[in-house]
């Protein structure tokens, strides 16, 4: 406790209120803001409380406690930062392309970024929001100790419904940016959509390949 | 935890030490009922610090109110001479 060690300290309603409200006060500022850094503010609120939420195991449960505040309904399990900035945002000025887009570069923040880097530095760096490689690599955690992922791309090589070009470039740089992951959780799994555009390892039963094995 | 939060936990901690009702509290357990009274008048907030830990700091409102009083204590400081 001493050296700041919470875990003992539960959240009441009104203390996850208490940060709903924080973090809706940080939206109201960036649309004050003219700054066209200001959502950085915003992202670092989420990003921090979810992270937090997230090292005492509790981040699912939490995200639906939100939404229950909320008066959101959530028929499957929520993802927490999505839920976060749906509990928080003005729907009016935030479409569902937006948040989803925030949410996933979150996401992928939490994964990669060291934690002493500003959220802000670790989005520039990778690129900025919307054309950096946080938004390229969608994640979602399966099963076998979490560390397989399926990915979801907008490139796909037969997207339904989909209007974006799907270019042998473009299938290429994403397949680098998957490997980049897999190598960093430990060499786990690359999907079928992408085997064939690293090469040299054996593939796996479905298609996909095992980057270390 | 922070300064701000420290000086709060400390202060509430004495004052719970000097009530004389057969209870000594411990340490911990003033700092985090104080803690869990601040984060739900939305004056700290939990985070990760830099070591991967969990820990305290003022919210930005806290840290706001704060700047208010000393700027204000300083004016009328000001004033006085």
């Amino acid at each position: 406790m001493h050296n700041g060690e919470a875990t003992t300290i539960p959240l009441s309603t009104e203390a996850m209120r208490a940060n709903l409200l924080r973090l809706e006060r940080e939206w109201e500022m960036v649309q004050e803001s003219r700054d066209r850094d200001a959502i950085y503010g915003y992202l670092t609120a989420v990003f921090e409380l979810v992270v937090c939420w997230a090292k005492e195991g509790k981040a699912v449960r939490r995200a639906c406690r939100a939404l229950y505040l909320r008066r959101h309904n959530s028929e499957r399990e929520p993802e927490p930062f999505a839920a976060l900035i749906l509990c928080t945002a003005d729907r009016g000025k935030l479409d569902d392309r937006m948040s989803s887009k925030w949410s996933r570069v979150l996401r992928y923040a939490a994964e990669f970024k060291d934690l002493d880097e500003p959220l802000r530095d670790f989005i520039k760096r990778k690129g900025g929001i919307t054309r950096g490689r946080c938004d390229k690599v969608r994640m979602m955690y399966v099963p076998e100790d979490g560390v397989k992922f399926l990915y979801q791309s907008k490139f796909r090589p037969n997207p339904p419904n989909s209007t974006q070009t799907c270019t042998e470039q473009n299938l290429k740089n994403e397949a680098a940016i998957v490997r980049e992951y897999c190598e960093w959780r430990g060499g786990e799994y690359l999907p079928p959509a992408f085997a064939r555009h690293v090469g040299g390892h054996p593939v796996d039963d479905d298609g996909g390949i095992r980057i270390k094995d | 935890m922070d300064k701000i939060l420290q000086e709060i936990a400390d202060e509430a901690y004495e004052v719970a030490r000097l009530r004389r009702n057969g209870v000594q509290p411990t340490r911990d357990r003033v700092f985090a009922e104080v803690l869990a009274e601040l984060e739900a008048n939305g004056d700290a907030m939990r985070f990760v610090n830099s070591k991967g830990r969990i820990a305290w700091k003022a919210t930005p409102r806290l840290r706001d109110y704060l700047k208010d009083l000393e700027l204000e204590a300083e004016e009328d400081l000001e004033d006085e001479f």
